[in-house]
């Protein structure tokens, strides 16, 4: 290495160089690294997320050869003129805003009582967390099917004791029903975040409150629901995505009918995609769906400071 | 068995759920790797071959890579889109319903006649029903191949030449039937849409009457009497007959292909696809194993050979395509335009019959809707 005085350069040239050289490499060692990633990321999501932006804007059916580009045609057909898309808008929004609360309020429930240390509350838990390991499984959705059979499990016991059956899966009032208890079912992951959230909670709160004569009731309102809103929050974010996102159960129990009460959005993205290769119209569709989960999330992170209570936060 | 008599000749195959079956197809068509010969039912052979997907066969058939000499020539012509013959019928089939012919008895009711109209069909399944505490008829009286039927037997074709509307201006026959289908529901003669729900997406094995639960059924092809005949019990008797015919109308039901084999335009070795299609559907030891499982054999030479064997199920198909033959309604290719699975999947079921069945909305309104949307697609894919 040449000393500063031999290359005639003030200090702060050459340092900055050298720094500049070696912050290049490292940069470039940094993407090397992940290259195969990066390969993965842009050869298998990126470029086929957006091929399927542009293909919302054609009529491509396969059969037919190339696309063509329709421009706005599908998403206008999707608002205006398609019965069906509105029906499993209907479908999918029922089952988002019937299955979270309950599911968030027994993963509470059960939560709440799992936090005494008892003798058994590692099997509870276990037991409790399996559903929702195995829940979201072709397996466990054709059990559901033959549970709410027309001959199925649950008329049997019905019949057993001389109480009216019901077609629990052909009727259009209690089908969504069936998803809804098979998707609250599945309780246990938020559960186990709940108990984390609530390990969290520093004793100390509790004593003070007992000793300032607080109830239950309110110990639990004043210092346990507040201190777990942002465990609630993750869990409320969470939960409802992958309700606008249900696919596997609609498909396999019931297949959208009866009358499409249970025609979720992605099921119907996916009759449409796969059954009648209308797959222009079902990348506009699924871009819409995106379109509203990122609203919905950004809403609901938005209205989330006035009720998420952060420790740290300031007021 | 081809392999044997044809060594060089080797065949790769996968095993597939009848669902995924168009998923994968048309994957490949569009991916590439499709096989050299595939299976069709009429309407993708229509698509297919407008897409210049299929190779026409007609010059098989002239140097008689492909033997049509047995074959009757309105059965050669099932497979012809627009005057070139793209497909080989695999097999005819009809639609027809099912009677049981021990539960007539025990009820005391004689069989009906195959000249039988639809007011005689709903004065049986009440009287079935009340005699028997079952259900008169079985599921999917409001099955889409009925709605062709219905206009087949007042001499009416479903959709224009050009495919763009449909060719009927009188839903009477279609408003009729579905009031039928609503008061055979309201007096508890057949099942409710949501009782018929979980099994209509099953197979024949699953049917009412294989349970004994309904004393007549709908078949949606001939053939699947041998499914549902070995699920039901071989001491069991069964008859097929022809839908009803509307009063003083014609029969409207007709024999058609029930399925069709193709070659494919990317094939590498079309001569010996065309071969093996050539045998798949002539050579008699083949179709002996076949036994009728996708329809009745086209080849007059390969159907005596299959009924000096035939077993109870399968006299009873024959006998019915034999009586069937004798004044069915006549079928061709071009009768379904692009755009018909559309109209079953999203407007026929979901706007029509099931709304209706359900009593959301009653039949007169319906099919009013109905025509509108069917109109729609029928102009857009036309």
């Amino acid at each position: 290495m040449q000393t500063i005085e031999e290359r005639g350069l003030p200090n702060k040239q050459v340092a900055i160089r050298r720094k500049t050289k070696r912050w290049r490499n490292d940069n470039l060692m940094g993407y090397l690294f992940i290259a195969p990633w990066l390969v993965g990321f842009f050869g298998l999501t990126f470029i086929p997320i957006a091929a399927s932006l542009l293909l919302s804007f054609t009529d491509y059916d396969i059969l037919s050869g190339s696309p063509n580009w329709v421009g706005l045609k599908n998403y206008e057909t999707m608002f205006f003129r398609d019965p069906r898309y509105w029906r499993s808008v209907k479908a999918t929004l029922y089952f988002a805003f019937a299955s979270v609360p309950l599911k968030l309020a027994f993963a509470l429930g059960v939560a709440l009582l799992l936090t005494k240390a008892r003798r058994f509350v590692g099997i509870y838990r276990a037991l409790y967390y399996a559903p929702s390991i195995v829940g979201g499984s072709v397996a466990v959705a054709v059990m559901w099917q033959q549970i709410f059979g027309n001959q199925g499990l649950l008329n049997a016991l019905l019949k057993s004791v001389s109480l009216p059956t019901r077609v629990w899966l052909g009727d259009p009032r209690t089908a969504i029903w069936t998803l809804i208890l098979l998707a609250v079912w599945q309780f246990g992951s938020p559960m186990l975040i709940f108990l984390a959230g609530l390990k969290q909670i520093p004793t100390e709160y509790y004593e003070a409150a007992e000793i300032d004569g607080a109830g239950a009731f309110s110990r639990f309102w004043r210092i346990t629901l507040p201190l777990l809103t942002p465990v609630i929050f993750f869990n409320l974010v969470m939960q409802l995505i992958y309700g606008f996102m249900t696919f596997t159960q609609a498909y396999i129990i019931t297949s959208g009918k009866p009358l499409d009460t249970t025609l979720f959005y992605n099921l119907y993205v996916f009759n449409r995609a796969f059954g009648v290769f209308d797959l222009g119209y079902s990348a506009a569709m699924s871009w819409v769906l995106l379109a509203v989960i990122a609203t919905v999330s950004a809403l609901m992170f938005k209205l989330s400071r006035y009720w998420v209570f952060y420790e740290t936060a300031e007021k | 068995m081809f392999e044997e008599e044809n060594p060089g000749v080797t065949f790769a195959f996968e095993p597939l759920g009848f669902d995924e079956y168009w998923t994968k197809m048309t994957t490949q068509a569009a991916g590439g790797g499709l096989p050299d010969v595939m299976q069709h039912g009429s309407s993708t052979l229509v698509e297919w071959a407008k897409n210049g997907l299929l190779l026409p066969l007609d010059e098989f058939i002239s140097d008689s890579v492909i033997d049509f000499t047995d074959i009757p020539e309105t059965l050669q012509n099932h497979g012809k889109v627009d005057d070139k013959i793209y497909g080989i019928s695999n097999g005819s089939n009809a639609n027809g319903f099912v009677l049981d012919i021990d539960a007539f008895e025990k009820a005391g009711i004689a069989l009906p006649e195959d000249s039988w109209t639809w007011d005689d069909f709903e004065r049986l399944a009440l009287e079935l029903h009340e005699k028997l505490d079952i259900w008169g008829f079985g599921m999917y009286l409001h099955h889409i191949d009925i709605w062709r039927i219905l206009y087949n037997s007042v001499g009416q074709e479903l959709y224009a030449a050009d495919g763009k509307s449909l060719a009927y201006t009188d839903d009477k026959p279609l408003i009729d039937h579905l009031n039928m289908i609503l008061r055979l529901q309201e007096a508890g003669a057949i099942p409710s849409l949501a009782e018929e729900t979980e099994v209509s997406s099953q197979g024949p094995e699953s049917q009412f009457i294989v349970s004994g639960q309904c004393a007549m059924d709908w078949l949606a092809g001939s053939n699947q009497l041998v499914a549902l005949w070995s699920a039901a019990g071989e001491n069991r008797r069964f008859k097929l007959m022809p839908l009803p015919r509307i009063a003083g109308q014609k029969q409207g039901t007709s024999i058609r292909p029930s399925q069709f084999l193709a070659l494919t335009k990317t094939s590498a070795h079309p001569e010996q696809a065309a071969a093996f299609m050539n045998y798949f559907v002539n050579s008699i030891d083949a179709n002996l194993v076949l036994n009728a499982e996708r329809g009745v054999p086209i080849n007059l030479k390969v159907l005596e050979a299959l009924k000096a064997k035939a077993e109870a199920p399968q006299e009873a198909v024959y006998d019915y395509l034999a009586r069937l033959a004798m004044d069915s309604a006549p079928y061709s290719l071009v009768l379904d335009p692009l755009g018909v699975e559309d109209i079953r999947t999203n407007v026929y079921y979901p706007e029509l019959t099931d709304p209706v069945r359900y009593g959301m909305i009653n039949p007169e309104d319906a099919v009013v809707v109905f025509r509108e949307k069917a109109n729609e697609i029928l102009a857009a894919s036309n």
